[in-house]
């Protein structure tokens, strides 16, 4: 086997000289990818002209001739590679190239460098606008924004996929609503998306069907079907589908529902790819404190007695009412022994996720329309759903609200660095916009009755961790907690006056924008209230330069808002983001890293990726998640997301020697923050090699 | 070469956070769930030997002052000058540099 020279480069970053990592050799490892590698590897091209002929001609990319002419591409082009953009790490450069980079049709050559994709999304969303082209661009090879992967893949290539990136939907109670909830999974699943569906309707096991008793099989069966429908309608066998089902915990099946996801349990019941989560009102919250019995119903008994479902019902009003009426058939059991069996779960496979469902309507902007009631595959995306009826043949279907969301995030480090946090945010908001206005699902109706109705978005952020290592803050300090209140406030006030600029200009809000709490004005209560300020001087210096949103600035937008409306339903939500923070040279997310020195396995080579910004001097600031504490990593996430009004995708880093109820703690921690969701919870194994900074 | 009960010991004697009176001042930096970090303290202990101990993740502001790149490090530092610095578990060097 010949060793690739750049790996080798990359892994000498491991030898210490005078005890510290040779973090530079990483640069070196770049060259030499580029040099021995991807420029050897690049079709060549000796005209900027040859080159969007040749990809437009072959049917890589769209025509962009409809929209722009060559002049214009080209001062595109040249602004961006004016720009001299450099991969900063190994990592961002070969996951650029394996994973998103356009190749020939044998795929062998790249057709594509970094620029080349951002021109293309740039050229692909301003749709003849050549302003909006360079502004795009210029975001874009700043790195301070970053669309999702379907948008940032696929965006300018003529044979592509969907640029969204998540679709939700409830299941109705019958078989059409089965149906269509299986025939959505299976269209969704092979555009691209990842899809969540809400099957708390769904009655249970033992249930009456027509009236027989004991009929029904319940939920599981359902989930098997779904799991082997997303197995089977892949993207083009290049992407495997992934799905997501939420399940309310009152709902009957719910013990059977956490077993799926044991690891020793029957074949049969067995669910390994798809996953799960927990919807959990506050009702449940308080009997588990209070440690005392609860019971679940029987969600078909409680739809024939109210002619409402269990799912839609205020818990905290009817728990009482259901437990006393004998035509509900209920079982007991101990509402703590189902919050650890939720942990053991947890602690097994990692699932389920919590959804809060209290928290996640408390502030909810949109109440006068219809709550949230479940979230999606990575617990960010929070928005109103109601469950459609599909009649049979012949008859009209009634269409309601599905869920669809296109996400992108910022950069904190390099919106911050070039002081360009408002025309980021409203850059990428434009971005995002065009996105939903493009998308078109027109095999699932639920879904684009949504998109074309509520507009929904979801601006989140990247780097968070590395911003405040970088200024030799520690990510669960106070000045952490400080950053965040204004960094997200300041996201949240453009995101909204950049939907208040497209509603008019457009003339045109959102569906129903009339009844929620921006057209009232009470969503704007608190910032009027309260002045946001940085509070400490080392993070009022990192605002330096940087004009913070003031409380008249609140006011003047409430008008605004009362008066033109905003376009979009939803505007924020925080995803886990993997793949394009590699890209993006950042820290994923909002959460804290893992390790200091990431080690990745690619075939037959082991890769090192040293943390964004990490020098031997701020090494301790990148204290890894695991030696953390889980509290004061909830606190920071509950001071974002009081700036959020979707969710925030967050993960809880134990140790084995956590126990369950630990765990417990931890959930009704949470719960009391005001958190919407958590995320996967991830265990690190005791182990030798736990020891990541020792030297001998 | 330290026996088993020797350390446990030790272990069972560690004096932490005692500043030394003397004109030499010894920190230790280390972490929780390290083992060479806990025979350096078995070490140190088992010879009187009076440090303070620091864990660089708390205080990521002293182990830059003090250009700590890993755990376990030991500092002998007399008036702000480093006299020594040793890293990992060296029993040779620690001898040498305490003078113990």
């Amino acid at each position: 086997m010949i060793a690739k020279k750049w790996i080798l480069l990359n892994n000498e970053i491991m030898r210490k000289q005078d005890d510290e990592y040779s973090l530079h050799k990483d640069k070196e490892a770049v060259r030499s990818y580029f040099l021995d590698y991807v420029n050897k590897n690049t079709v060549f091209f000796y005209t900027l002209k040859e080159k969007v002929d040749y990809l437009i001609e072959n049917d890589y990319y769209i025509d962009f001739y409809q929209w722009y002419t060559f002049e214009e591409m080209q001062q595109v082009y040249d602004m961006v590679y004016a720009r001299k953009f450099r991969f900063p790490s190994f990592m961002s450069a070969f996951k650029f190239f394996q994973s998103y980079a356009l190749r020939d049709d044998s795929g062998e050559k790249f057709l594509e460098r970094y620029e080349d994709r951002v021109v293309a999304v740039a050229l692909f969303l301003s749709r003849g606008n050549l302003e909006e082209a360079m502004s795009q661009a210029l975001i874009l090879i700043n790195q301070e924004y970053q669309p999702a992967t379907p948008t940032f893949l696929n965006a300018g290539k003529k044979r592509s996929g969907e640029l969204v990136s998540c679709f939700l939907d409830e299941v109705g109670d019958n078989l059409n609503g089965i149906g269509y909830a299986i025939d959505s999974a299976m269209k969704l699943s092979s555009i691209g998306g990842g899809v969540s569906f809400n099957m708390s309707k769904v009655r249970g096991r033992g249930e009456s069907i027509k009236g027989v008793e004991n009929r029904s099989s319940g939920v599981l069966p359902v989930m098997k079907i779904m799991e082997d429908t997303f197995s089977y309608a892949n993207q083009l066998g290049q992407r495997a589908g992934a799905g997501a089902v939420y399940l309310n915990i009152f709902h009957t099946d719910i013990e059977e529902f956490l077993d799926c996801k044991k690891i020793n349990v029957d074949e049969k019941v067995r669910i390994k790819s798809l996953s799960i989560g927990v919807i959990v009102p506050d009702k449940f919250m308080e009997l588990a404190e209070k440690d005392e019995a609860c019971y679940l119903f029987y969600p078909h008994t409680v739809k024939l007695e109210y002619g409402q479902y269990l799912d839609e019902m205020d818990m905290d009003q009817m728990y009482e009412a259901l437990i006393t009426n004998p035509n509900v058939r209920k079982k007991k059991i101990n509402a703590r022994h189902l919050l650890v069996k939720i942990a053991q779960t947890q602690k097994e496979s990692g699932y389920p996720y919590i959804f809060y469902k209290g928290n996640a309507n408390r502030g909810h902007a949109l109440n006068g329309l219809g709550n949230v009631k479940f979230s999606n595959l990575c617990t960010e995306i929070m928005q109103v759903s109601e469950v459609s009826d599909i009649e049979s043949y012949g008859k009209e279907d009634t269409i309601r609200y599905g869920i669809s969301c296109n996400l992108g995030s910022l950069n904190i480090v390099t919106v911050m660095d070039n002081r360009r946090v408002k025309e980021a945010v409203k850059t990428a908001m434009t971005s995002l916009t065009v996105v939903s206005d493009i998308t078109n699902i027109e095999m699932v109706p639920s879904i684009r009755k949504a998109n074309e109705e509520l507009h929904s978005v979801g601006l989140g952020a990247m780097n968070l961790h590395a911003f405040l290592a970088r200024n030799f803050i520690m990510y669960e300090s106070d000045d952490a907690l400080d950053f965040c209140n204004v960094f997200f406030m300041m996201v949240n006030f453009y995101s909204i006056e950049r939907s208040m600029e497209i509603a008019k200009e457009r003339k045109k809000t959102f569906k129903g924008f009339e009844s929620s709490d921006y057209a009232s004005g009470v969503y704007f209560d608190s910032y009027i209230r309260d002045d946001i300020k940085p509070k400490s001087e080392k993070v009022a210096k990192l605002f330096e330069g940087i004009e913070v949103p003031s409380r008249e600035d609140w006011e003047r937008l409430k008008a605004q808002v009362a008066e033109h409306g905003i376009y979009h339903a939803y505007r924020m939500a925080i995803a886990p983001n993997q793949s394009t923070s590699y890209i993006m040279n950042s820290t994923a997310s909002v959460m804290p890293v893992v390790d200091v020195i990431e080690v990745r396995e690619y075939g037959d080579s082991t890769t090192y990726y040293p943390m964004p910004y990490l020098t031997n001097d701020n090494y301790f600031f990148y204290k890894s998640a695991y030696d953390m504490d889980q509290k004061k990593v909830l606190r920071l996430i509950s001071v974002i997301q009081r700036h959020v009004d979707q969710g925030i995708s967050t993960i809880l880093h134990t140790n084995t020697k956590d126990s369950t109820r630990d765990l417990a703690v931890y959930y009704i921690y949470a719960h009391k923050l005001g958190l919407k969701s958590l995320y996967y919870t991830r265990t690190r194994k005791a182990g030798i090699d736990e020891c990541v900074s020792c030297a001998v | 070469m330290l026996s088993l009960s020797s350390l446990k010991f030790a272990n069972s004697q560690k004096k932490k956070y005692q500043t030394s009176l003397a004109m030499k001042k010894i920190i230790k930096f280390e972490k929780n769930d390290c083992a060479p970090c806990n025979m350096v303290s078995a070490y140190l202990d088992l010879k009187g030997v009076q440090y303070e101990t620091v864990n660089p993740f708390e205080h990521p502001e002293l182990a830059m002052k003090y250009k700590v790149r890993s755990v376990p490090t030991v500092i002998v530092e007399q008036q702000d000058e480093i006299l020594h610095r040793i890293i990992g578990f060296k029993p040779e060097e620690l001898q040498r540099a305490l003078a113990v």
